[in-house]
């Protein structure tokens, strides 16, 4: 009976989680605009909502179990590894949710690539960052279910092979009930980890003996000769945390988070201005608290955990469930960090299908579209426009009618309904997807598990530059994002694979350094050589505040 | 234009806390009053400017934005420097620790709210016409109803409709000066999305109440 009681608040969540998947599933087949409810749940998020699907996407299963695990051992330098991330939510909203939110409504895009699409009209952009999306994506699932089952199987006794597949599969029929699904279920993750980080607040101050007493024993860890005092107090992990590291986490878990398109792609599906704002509060509140609260709850378990587990640092949060908790409380606990796994992937699996759906699908059919419709646009008069227009709007126009793929817009925008068939096609390529992962979570092969490594950092340096420059500099052309693409990423993987470490910085910063080189010398050759230029039409519509230069 | 001298807070809708759609908003006063074929020339150039100031404001909440975040990380930075030689402790804890980790989360949920409140401010987002249509569900009376409208629609006005989408919702809203601004960009021609106007015009009265968006 004592083993099962912690399946009962699992069971419920489980049956919770795929309710709002069926619920949500049904509601986006009766849309209007199926494709964009599916992927963007209809631009209709409120700001709680919002704010807390980008917290419990950025909040994997490392934030719950490695990042505390790694904490125990190194102490409150940890934290400040981890404390860049109090940054993290109000920035990528304030910088870029606006803008990005009106692009989407004005150009009908459904994703960041599509969005970059519009900006850049290059298919060869499209298809490599999407080709890394998917790559990137499946593997971080992958990881995200084996950390997760991990835990999961541990802490319910259960076998791994099917704690994994109970698990992953309710993971992946919910998220296939589209975005509103996946954000819903988010919400409800985001809470569940706050009150797990809660409840081990509460065991580990209750059994260590107060905050003072806990903090007395970890004085007594880990002491360095050359100061005295304990290395988990100090900022540098007495030199194991060296500074220029912790500096470029603030540029790989702060700044650069600018560059997930897990986190972008929620810049796209807010209701108005006002939820923004809220959300972008809400949002600073909860991810520092957990982010900050979860790190520092490591550093603390060290006066209650006292001996390193025999499964290593990432042992030490399950241990501190298993071995300290009653098991109904200890199934409620456990909820943090299988909701903080669930909701990553989940956020993960769905932008990943969008990629294959949308981006993939509208880059190779683009050319036939183009080719059917072109008479149609030819034969718009865009000489009225010129001659009563400003000169960037009757410009835009008269350009318009000369570009094939502009009619591409107008197309899809006519395509929103779609066929009993067609959305069929849809979820199933989500669940597809979702299985292809669970395959690979039970037989993870080398490769993805290498790529896992890689896809944090790989997906800020491809994407960072070209959404940045894309929207806020009118002459980044494809050029400069083809060679910011290939020089960030070669720069990354290169010093992650043969351990390069400039000055002991992370691989991120000498990546993102080569790629914003990349994309100045790139911006050049193809301003210079290959004569690219801003099309009127589309400057009219990214920076219609900035005048226009032919 | 005289618009381009107006302040952007006089002439976006004014920052509402409690309003919840803003399609809703910016459609009312149009509908009121049918817009004359004339009229939508200086509808979509109010809206090409409008649009304008919109992104200057982002530019500005942007670069507040990213102020806000660099601030954080040197008083975090300069917290840890100033203090984590001294050996005192406060609330059991490290000073340096409880001034930059604990502080920063703290200053940084001050900051945001100093943001929110300062430096940005509501504005339209969605000036497109799909965005107030895109969460409806459709009965089987709305369909019927939408493809009466279509049929009852001249060709000339068909044709441009068409162009710009065939979502029936977005006649009505094709009334709204930002969606002019939108059609003339779609179909390349600024007198067409006059002719858009006219045919919204036209086409509204048969059916008011499936051409209104339902939020």
């Amino acid at each position: 009976m004592q083993q099962l009681l912690p399946l009962v608040p699992i069971a419920i969540f489980f049956v919770l989680l795929l309710s709002i998947g069926y619920i949500n599933a049904y509601r986006a087949n009766r849309a209007r605009h199926f494709k964009k409810e599916y992927f963007l749940g209809s631009q209709n998020l409120g700001g709680v909502v919002l704010a807390m699907t980008l917290v419990a996407t950025y909040g994997s299963v490392s934030s719950f179990v490695s990042g505390p695990g790694v904490a125990w051992n190194l102490g409150l330098g940890w934290v400040v590894f981890a404390a860049p991330q109090i940054i993290t939510a109000f920035l990528i909203l304030g910088m870029l949710a606006k803008r990005m939110t009106i692009l989407t409504s004005r150009l009908d895009s459904l994703t960041v690539i599509d969005l970059l699409y519009e900006r850049f009209h290059s298919k060869a952009i499209s298809i490599i960052l999407a080709l890394m999306l998917i790559v990137f994506f499946i593997a971080m699932i992958v990881g995200q279910f084996i950390g997760g089952a991990q835990i999961f199987a541990g802490l319910t006794g259960l076998d791994y092979s099917i704690g994994l597949v109970i698990f992953a599969l309710v993971t992946v029929l919910y998220s296939s009930g589209g975005f509103r699904a996946v954000a819903i279920t988010d919400t409800i993750c985001a809470i569940l980890m706050l009150t797990g980080m809660g409840l081990l607040g509460y065991v580990i101050l209750k059994d260590g003996g107060g905050l003072s007493q806990v903090m007395d024993s970890i004085a007594q860890v880990n002491i360095d000769e050359k100061t005295g005092i304990s290395r988990n107090l100090e900022f540098d992990a007495g030199g194991a945390l060296p500074l220029s590291l912790l500096f470029s986490t603030w540029i790989l878990v702060g700044f650069a988070t600018m560059g997930l398109p897990q986190s972008l792609v929620r810049c796209m599906t807010y209701k108005n201005s006002h939820d923004l704002h809220k959300s972008m509060i809400i949002a600073t509140v909860v991810c520092g608290a957990l982010m900050i609260g979860m790190t520092m709850l490591g550093v603390l378990a060290r006066a209650v955990i006292t001996e390193m587990p025999k499964g290593g640092t990432d042992a030490i949060i399950p241990t501190l469930i298993a071995s300290k908790m009653h098991p109904l409380i200890a199934g409620l606990t456990i909820l943090g960090p299988l909701a903080a796994t669930m909701s990553t992937v989940s956020s993960l699996l769905i932008a990943a299908a969008s990629a294959v759906i949308r981006d993939l699908f509208k880059v190779f059919a683009t050319t036939t579209t183009a080719a059917t419709t072109a008479p149609a646009s030819a034969t718009a008069p865009a000489n009225n426009a010129a001659s009563a227009g400003n000169a960037a709007a009757a410009s835009a126009s008269a350009d318009a009618s000369e570009d094939n793929s502009e009619t591409s817009l107008i197309q899809e925008s006519t395509l929103i309904k779609l066929s009993y068939h067609e959305k069929i096609i849809i979820k199933g390529t989500t669940l597809f997807m979702g299985l292809i992962a669970i395959g690979l979570a039970i037989y993870p092969p080398d490769i993805v598990v290498w790529v896992n490594l890689f896809a944090f950092g790989g997906l800020e340096s491809a994407f960072l530059w070209p959404v940045l420059l894309g929207l806020f500099w009118p002459r980044f052309n494809s050029t400069g994002v083809l060679c910011s693409i290939v020089a960030a990423l070669g720069t990354y993987c290169f010093c992650m694979i043969y351990k390069v470490s400039i000055l002991s910085c992370h691989a991120i910063v000498p990546g993102l350094l080569a790629g914003l080189i990349g994309a100045l010398l790139g911006t050049y050759i193809g301003a210079k050589l290959r004569k690219q230029k801003l099309d009127a039409r589309i400057h009219a519509i990214f920076f219609p505040h900035r005048p226009y230069q032919p | 234009m005289s618009s381009l001298s107006t302040p952007l807070n006089n002439t976006l809708p004014s920052p509402q806390r409690h309003a919840p759609n803003e399609q809703q908003e910016s459609t009312s006063p149009l509908k009121q009053q049918p817009l004359q074929p004339q009229q939508a020339y200086a509808c979509n150039q109010l809206s090409q400017d409008l649009y304008a100031q919109m992104f200057k404001q982002l530019d500005n909440e942007a670069f507040a934005t990213l102020v806000t975040a660099i601030l954080i990380t040197m008083l975090f930075w300069l917290a840890i420097f100033l203090t984590s030689d001294c050996g005192v402790n406060f609330l059991h804890m490290p000073l340096w620790f409880v001034l930059s980790c604990l502080g920063g989360y703290i200053l940084s949920v001050v900051g945001v709210i100093v943001l929110v409140k300062c430096f940005l401010k509501d504005m339209p987002l969605h000036p497109t016409s799909h965005a107030s249509a895109e969460n409806q569900e459709l009965t089987l009376e709305q369909e019927q109803t939408t493809a009466q409208a279509q049929t009852q629609t001249t060709a000339a006005d068909h044709t441009v409709i068409a162009s710009a989408t065939a979502d029936p919702t977005t006649v009505a809203a094709s009334v709204d000066p930002t969606a002019l601004d939108t059609a003339a960009m779609a179909t390349a021609d600024i007198d067409t999305a006059a002719t858009a106007t006219a045919a919204a015009t036209t086409v509204q009265p048969l059916d008011p109440t499936s051409a209104a968006p339902r939020h």
